[in-house]
């Protein structure tokens, strides 16, 4: 009898330990996501802020700035040339004759 | 029982022998060893029941002492949404949100006032007398703010400072990184984060982010330990924005517009770039310019989008309205030649007086609109009289809003035939009477670049991401009525007055206006007064763009025609604009690669 109620007993507190261990496993974990997701978040907030710097360094009037002091200029891959004359020719369509 | 093995023979049955030789019994017995182990049973599950209930008592309902300690150990905290941003038509972002740092102190913390402030001051580059006088100001407060928003640079040196007392509080900001380009367009939110002009406004319920919460258990040093379970409400950002506008034919607009402004003193301007096929505004520029960064010091007449918030009277850069809606209703052969007298003064039928700004005596319709004849123009009219010059005019969209949507569009000002006088029928073909915003002359303008198809201007992508459905556009003109205009208009830019808009790197078609301001107070017109426009489109075989430049009052002395003081940064503005969008020049139109793009040479 003795032997079934230390068995019993120590069952039991094997079995309490187990939980006390899962409970344990489990508020690490929940801390543990708590510290990621702080971090995420932290992140997520980084991420803007270099969105912004990124965006205001390569804004166009900063690029213009930039090949300006580099001394290039955008220019066109041919050759421009003159203008030639209009080439509006006389519109001849018969609906507009009254 | 006596049948049974006995558990304890006789020799074993001996008492155990103490120290020092005495003797106790123990007894052994069945009975007694179920008893002490019944005992034992009822008293742990006694105990355990005990402690079962302790931990449902606490769970329920703790004792306010035990209460008020666990509260202590929750927080929450609220979890920031973000606000849409606002993209350009490539992804640019033209205003977003982000964290930004207040700077505080807890004068509890610190001990000596004088050589805190000398630390900081020195530290971040602030006056320490300033924060000395902070400190005097409020001495019982916990939280002095000492710069309400924190620089990045400032944000950076005060990690490597460790003084008690000093901390930083983030909070939401929007921020604008391209500055003020498309600064009216875009607007700006208040303190609260709602929009309050521009897009921000308009848009507001689309971009406005929802916060979210979160609860968390701390340890005894405040620490987060976990979420409590069932109290975290996830945070919803708000809907990104894509626009239509380019951000770099913006910066294109802008740089022009206000070179334009400047060069000829002039009081303000606006430049509109369209593409006259889909009705997608491009740029949107207004000078003097606005940066939404710094709206609360700003003048709130600069805030304004005078784009579609202001009207003017047209003057010359109507009459390619006029004239294309006459020509379609046949009120004039190609062919005919019209006398605008050789003296450059007409009497019309009406009896009123008009003058051309110099006398082109026997032209032809075409030549009427090349020469920008107000004798021309008026001669026709009449024999088109003034329903239909009303229905014209009503037709191309003027008098009503455009129906861009944007915040403060009004609609111009067509007056109602009823209203018309003597003098109607010849004022309105040459840009009077009528008053229009320069969305509304664009918008106008761009149905003879695409073929006579009046569309909807819209500063949201037509295709692509982002995109709203636009409604199907009015057909407005016959498309060869539109075409041929578009020459005539080409020998404007060359022959007429618009040479100063005539580029070497594409073939543009345009008008343009110098029209006298009304004086409202005395009536008639100011003889020093003009709003100088200039409207054109390019290419001609294949228009991509419409750019109409209008520049408010410039300096008379320094020159006042529209060809003149808009026509330059309207060419300048295509030539960049179709370079960047890689539409080929007249010199490599025939080389195989239809789409050239621009490159870099020193």
């Amino acid at each position: 009898m003795f032997a079934k109620l230390l068995t019993a007993l120590v069952l039991a507190v094997l079995i309490g330990t187990a939980i006390f261990n899962l409970r344990q496993q489990r508020l690490e974990l929940m801390h543990e996501i708590t510290v990621l997701h702080r971090q995420m978040n932290r992140d997520r907030q980084a991420t803007w802020d270099a969105q912004v710097r990124i965006a205001s360094q390569t804004s166009p009037k900063v690029l213009q700035e930039a090949l300006a002091r580099a001394g290039l200029t955008m220019e066109p891959a041919l050759t421009q040339h003159e203008p030639g004359p209009a080439s509006a020719e006389p519109y001849v369509d018969a609906s507009y004759e009254r | 029982m006596s049948d049974e093995t006995p558990l304890y023979t006789e020799a074993n049955s001996q008492p155990p022998l103490r120290p020092g030789g005495a003797v106790t019994e123990v007894d052994r017995s069945p009975a007694r060893v179920l008893l002490v182990g019944r005992v034992m049973i009822v008293l742990i599950t006694v105990v355990l029941l005990g402690l079962v209930g302790r931990v449902v008592q606490l769970q329920i309902s703790p004792e306010e002492r035990l209460a008020d300690k666990v509260d202590s150990q929750l927080s929450t905290k609220p979890l920031s949404g973000r606000r849409g941003t606002i993209l350009d038509r490539k992804g640019r972002v033209l205003a977003t949100t982000r964290i930004a740092n207040k700077l505080f102190v807890d004068p509890m913390l610190i001990v000596d006032h004088s050589s805190f402030s000398e630390k900081v001051g020195y530290g971040l580059g602030y006056d320490p007398v300033d924060i000395e006088l902070a400190l005097a100001a409020r001495p019982k407060s916990r939280y002095v703010v000492l710069d309400r928003r924190l620089d990045d640079e400032r944000t950076q040196t005060l990690q490597g400072l460790d003084l008690p007392g000093l901390a930083t509080d983030p909070f939401l900001v929007r921020d604008y990184p391209q500055g003020q380009l498309a600064g009216q367009l875009i607007g700006f939110v208040g303190a609260d984060g709602k929009g309050l002009e521009g897009l921000e406004q308009l848009y507001n319920k689309r971009i406005t982010a929802t916060d979210g919460r979160v609860r968390y258990q701390r340890d005894a040093r405040g620490r987060a330990l976990w979420v409590d379970s069932g109290n975290y409400q996830k945070p919803k950002d708000g809907e990104n924005l894509r626009l239509s506008i380019d951000a770099v034919i913006q910066s294109f607009a802008e740089t022009s517009l206000a070179e334009a402004v400047e060069k000829y003193n002039a009081q303000a301007g606006q430049i509109v770039v369209i593409d006259p096929n889909t009705g997608e505004v491009l740029a949107l520029a207004n000078y003097p310019s606005f940066d939404p960064t710094y709206f609360s010091t700003s003048k709130p007449e600069l805030r304004r989008n005078r784009v579609v918030t202001d009207v003017f009277e047209p003057g010359s850069i109507f009459k390619p309205i006029i004239w294309s809606a006459m020509t379609q209703l046949k009120a004039a052969d190609p062919n005919e030649r019209i006398d605008t007298t050789t003296t450059g003064v007409h009497r019309t039928s009406k009896g009123r007086r008009l003058r051309d700004a110099k006398p082109h005596g026997l032209i032809t319709w075409d030549e009427v609109l090349i020469y920008s004849s107000n004798i021309g123009m008026a001669i026709v009219a009449e024999r088109v009289g003034a329903e239909k010059l009303h229905e014209a005019m009503v037709r191309f969209g003027f008098g009503k809003p455009t129906g861009s949507g944007l915040p403060g569009e009004v609609g111009g000002v067509v007056h109602p035939l009823k209203k018309w006088t003597h003098y109607s029928v010849t004022s309105i073909p040459m840009g009077q009477e009528v008053s229009v915003t320069p969305l509304q002359m664009v918008r106008a303008f761009s149905v003879i670049a695409n073929g006579g198809v009046l569309l909807t201007p819209t500063v949201t992508p037509v295709l692509g991401p982002g995109s709203e459905l636009t409604p199907p556009g009015e057909r407005v003109l016959d498309q060869n009525v539109a075409d041929y205009t578009r020459l005539v208009l080409r020998r404007q830019v060359v022959e007429g007055g618009g040479q100063k808009a005539n580029s070497k790197l594409y073939d543009l078609f345009g008008k343009s206006g110098t029209a006298q301001l009304p004086n409202f107070k005395q009536g008639g017109y100011y003889q020093d007064r003009y709003v100088s426009s200039y409207i054109a489109g390019a290419p001609l075989d294949s228009p991509r763009l419409v750019v109409g430049c209008f520049i408010q009052q410039p300096d008379k002395s320094i020159g006042h025609y529209g060809g003149i003081v808009s026509g330059p940064a309207v060419m300048q503005i295509m030539e960049q604009s179709l370079m960047y969008m890689g539409v080929p020049t007249n010199a490599n139109k025939d080389a195989q690669d239809p789409l050239r793009p621009m490159v870099m040479s020193r």
